[in-house]
C-alpha cells in the first residue's frame, strides 16, 4: 500500500478520534480561561480534512505519524498583554511537546508572523482514555496577528504565479503596521482602565470572570455598569476599593450554591431579571451581609420588586 | 428558618378542595384529587420561590408538635419524612379531611395543597392553605386517568390574590435527624389584627403545633439579648437610650408579636442594623417573629435606668423619662441629663 492509500485508510479509522481530541481540548481551554478571566479569547478547533492531510503528506513527503496538527485549536486574544496569560495556562494544563515562538524566531529587525505554537497531548490525568496519547497543535495570537496570518495566506500562496517582490514586501510593510496597531490597542486599553470611573468597568471585568464560571449566557454590559455605580454606596467607604477581593471570596465560599442558583433558572422562562447578569454576585453579596443597605440604596433607582425576586432566589428573601 | 433552604426541590404536589361547610351538614366532603398534579419546571420553580419567600421571611416562626394535639397532622407529615414507602395521595387525602372536619361554618372554603420536596438531600414537607374569594370556582382535570387540580391555577390564585389569605407549614427533619421533625409556620394574616391570638386554629388545630420556644422565655431572652447590643454596640449615649425607649415601646404595645427585622428598620440606624440582626441570630433566634409574653420582664419593662460611669444611675417609669428627662451628647461622647420635675424627697443612701 502506498503512504497516501495508507494514509487514508488510517485517516479513516481514526478521524473520530482526532476530532473528539480537539473537542476536549477546546472544552477545556474555554473552561480554563474563562475561569481565568479571558473571557474575550476566541477558541475554535478542528480535525484536519482528509483532503487536507493527504495534501500534505504529498507536499511535505512525509509520513502519516509525521503530521502534527491532525487536530488543532486555536486562541485568538484581543490584546497583546493577554498572550502571556494564556500562555501559562495552555502550559499548565497539558502536557507540551514542542513549543515554537514564531516572534521570537524572527528576531528584533525582521517582521512576520508572530503567534505562538504548541504541540500538546492531554495530561495523563485525562479521563479521556481513547485520545489520550494523540497529539494536538494549539495556536496562540493576537486579532492583528491572526488579521495578518489570514491576508498573507490568502495574497502570498493563492496566486498561481509567484507575486513579485514589491507585493511581497508590502505585505510585510502592512505586517509591521498592524504589529504597530496590536502594540497600541494594548497600551490603549490599558489607559482606559485607568480613567475614571473606570473602577467600575475593572470591577465589571473582574466580575464577568466569575460569571463565565457558572453560565455561558450573554448579559447586557451598560446596565451592569449603571447598577454597579448605584449600588456601590451599599458598601461602607472602607471596603469600597476592595469589592473585587470581597466578590472572590463571596464567590469561593458560595460556588456551589451559585453552580445550583444559575443551574436551576438556567432553562425558567419567568426568572429575575438581575440574575443573569454579573452584577447578581455583588447583590447576592449584600443580600447575604447586609441587604438593610442595600434594599434602601437599591430603591433609590430601581424597583423593589425587582431585588425582592433577585432575594428569593438567594434563599434570602425580604419582607 | 430551616436550614439550607436555597437546597430547596419541589418533587411533587397534590391539591384538594375544601367547601365552607355547617359542622352539622353531613353530607360535605372535600373534593379530592386522585392523583399529584402535573408539574413542569416553571410551576416547580414558582412553588420553590412561593415556599422560600413566606418561610424564610421574618414573619414564619418555629414551631414543634404538640405532644397534646389530636390533630393527625403531626403523624402525617412523620409519616411523609420516614423515608419509608407511602401513599402520598391518601395522607395528602387525610390532611385535607381532617381540615374538612375540624374548621366550621365561619371559615371559608380553601384549598389545601401539599408539597412533597427536598432541603438538599433531606425530604421536607410544605402544607399550604388557600382561602380562595367566595364564588372563585376550581375545575378538576384528569391526569392518567385520575382526577387531580390544575395546579397553575392555584398559581394564578396566589399571583392575582384571589386568595385572601396564604398560610403554610412547612416541615423537616431536626439537626441530626434523630426526634421529631422541626417546623417553621408563616401566615399572612399576621399584621392586619394586632390581636390576632398565635395560637390559632391553622397553627393549634389544624396543623397540631405549638411555637418552639415557650414565648415567655424568647420575649425575655429577646430583652435582654436586645439590651446586650446596645450597650456593647451603640456608643452614642442619645442613640442608645432611645433605641432602649423603642424596644420597651414594642414591647408593651398592643401588638402579639416583635419582628426583629421590622424593629431594626424602624428603630435603629442603618449601620447598626445588620449587625443588631446578626447579633440576634447569634443569640439563637433563628426566627425572626417573637410571640410576645411579658409574663418574666413584666415590671422591667415598666422602668428604665441610665447608670453612668461616675456612679450615678438615674431611674424612673419610661412614661415620665418620655415626659421629664432630656439627653444629648457633649463632643467627648460623654452624656447631659437635664431632668425637669418638681423635687419630692431627698434622703442619704
Amino acid at each position: 500500500m502506498s503512504d497516501l492509500s495508507d494514509a487514508r485508510a488510517r485517516w479513516m479509522a481514526e478521524e473520530f478520534k482526532y476530532d473528539k481530541l480537539q473537542k476536549r481540548v477546546v472544552a477545556l481551554l474555554k473552561e480554563k480561561l474563562r475561569s481565568q478571566g479571558l473571557f474575550s479569547a476566541v477558541i475554535v478547533g478542528r480535525a484536519k480534512g482528509m483532503s487536507n492531510l493527504l495534501k500534505k503528506i504529498l507536499k511535505k513527503g512525509y509520513g502519516y505519524d509525521k503530521v502534527t496538527d491532525k487536530a488543532g485549536a486555536r486562541v485568538v486574544v484581543k490584546f497583546r498583554h493577554e498572550v502571556d496569560p494564556v500562555l501559562k495556562l495552555v502550559e499548565s494544563s497539558f502536557e507540551i511537546l514542542t513549543k515554537d515562538d514564531k516572534g521570537e524566531t524572527l528576531g528584533h529587525n525582521k517582521v512576520g508572523y508572530s503567534g505562538v505554537h504548541y504541540d500538546v497531548r492531554l495530561a495523563a490525568a485525562s479521563e479521556e482514555a481513547d485520545v489520550q496519547g494523540l497529539q494536538c497543535e494549539i495556536q496562540v495570537h493576537t486579532l492583528c496577528q491572526s488579521l495578518w496570518a489570514e491576508m498573507d495566506h490568502e495574497l502570498s500562496y493563492k496566486p498561481a504565479q509567484p507575486i513579485p517582490e514589491d507585493l511581497k514586501r508590502q505585505i510585510y510593510l502592512l505586517n509591521a503596521q498592524l504589529e504597530i496597531a496590536d502594540r497600541d490597542f494594548s497600551v490603549i486599553s490599558k489607559e482606559i482602565l485607568r480613567l475614571p470611573g473606570a473602577y467600575t468597568m475593572g470591577l465589571l471585568q473582574d466580575l464577568e470572570r466569575h460569571y463565565y464560571r457558572f453560565t455561558g449566557e450573554t448579559f447586557d454590559s451598560a446596565l451592569s455598569l449603571q447598577i454597579l455605580e448605584n449600588v456601590l454606596p451599599s458598601y461602607p467607604p472602607d471596603d469600597r476599593n476592595m469589592i473585587s477581593v470581597i466578590i472572590e471570596e463571596f464567590v469561593g465560599a458560595n460556588a456551589s450554591k451559585l453552580q445550583s442558583v444559575f443551574g436551576d433558572y438556567e432553562k425558567i422562562v419567568d426568572r429575575p431579571l438581575l440574575l443573569f447578569q454579573p452584577e447578581s454576585f455583588v447583590l447576592f453579596e449584600r443580600l447575604e451581609r447586609d441587604p438593610h443597605t442595600l434594599e434602601e440604596v437599591w430603591t433609590k433607582y430601581y424597583p423593589r420588586e425587582e431585588l425582592k425576586r433577585l432575594a428569593i432566589a438567594w434563599s434570602r428573601p425580604l419582607d | 428558618m430551616p436550614p439550607a433552604l436555597g437546597q430547596l426541590t419541589i418533587k411533587r404536589i397534590i391539591i384538594h378542595e375544601v367547601p365552607r361547610h355547617l359542622r352539622s351538614d353531613t353530607k360535605s366532603t372535600p373534593t379530592y384529587s386522585e392523583v399529584e398534579s402535573p408539574l413542569d419546571a416553571q410551576l416547580k420553580m414558582f412553588f420553590k420561590e412561593k415556599v422560600i419567600e413566606t418561610v424564610g421571611s421574618s414573619n414564619a416562626y418555629d414551631v414543634i408538635f404538640d405532644a397534646a394535639s389530636t390533630s393527625p397532622v403531626p403523624q402525617s407529615v412523620r409519616e411523609l419524612l420516614s423515608g419509608k414507602k407511602v401513599n402520598f395521595v391518601d395522607v395528602s387525602k387525610m390532611i385535607a379531611k381532617h381540615l374538612h372536619d375540624a374548621q366550621g361554618g365561619a371559615s371559608p372554603g380553601g384549598l389545601i395543597t401539599v408539597i412533597d420536596c427536598a432541603l438538599g438531600v433531606r425530604k421536607a414537607v410544605g402544607i399550604l392553605k388557600l382561602e380562595k374569594e367566595e364564588g372563585v370556582r376550581l375545575r378538576q382535570t384528569t391526569h392518567r386517568g385520575l382526577r387531580t387540580f390544575d395546579v397553575s391555577y392555584i398559581r394564578d390564585l396566589i399571583l392575582t390574590r384571589k386568595t385572601k389569605l396564604f398560610k403554610i407549614g412547612f416541615f423537616y427533619p431536626p439537626d441530626g435527624d434523630e426526634g421529631d421533625p422541626s417546623g417553621t409556620v408563616c401566615d399572612e394574616q399576621r399584621g392586619y389584627n394586632p390581636r390576632i391570638e398565635v395560637a390559632s386554629f391553622f397553627l393549634s388545630d389544624f396543623l397540631g403545633c405549638c411555637l418552639a420556644e415557650d414565648p415567655r422565655i424568647s420575649t425575655k431572652r429577646f430583652f435582654m439579648s436586645a439590651q446586650d447590643f446596645f450597650n456593647e454596640q451603640i456608643e452614642d449615649p442619645v442613640a442608645r437610650t432611645q433605641a432602649l425607649m423603642h424596644l420597651l415601646s414594642e414591647l408593651t404595645n398592643q401588638k402579639a408579636k416583635v419582628n426583629l427585622k421590622d424593629f431594626a428598620r424602624d428603630h435603629l440606624p442603618t449601620q447598626k442594623r445588620q449587625s443588631f440582626l446578626s447579633h440576634m441570630e447569634k443569640e439563637g433566634f433563628r426566627a425572626h417573629t417573637i410571640v410576645k409574653n411579658l409574663e418574666l420582664i413584666e415590671s422591667q419593662t415598666r422602668k428604665m435606668a441610665l447608670e453612668f460611669q461616675n456612679g450615678v444611675t438615674v431611674v424612673g417609669n419610661r412614661e415620665a423619662f418620655e415626659e421629664s428627662v432630656k439627653m444629648d451628647s457633649t463632643p467627648d461622647g460623654s452624656a447631659r441629663v437635664e431632668i425637669t420635675g418638681r423635687l419630692k424627697k431627698v434622703k442619704g443612701k
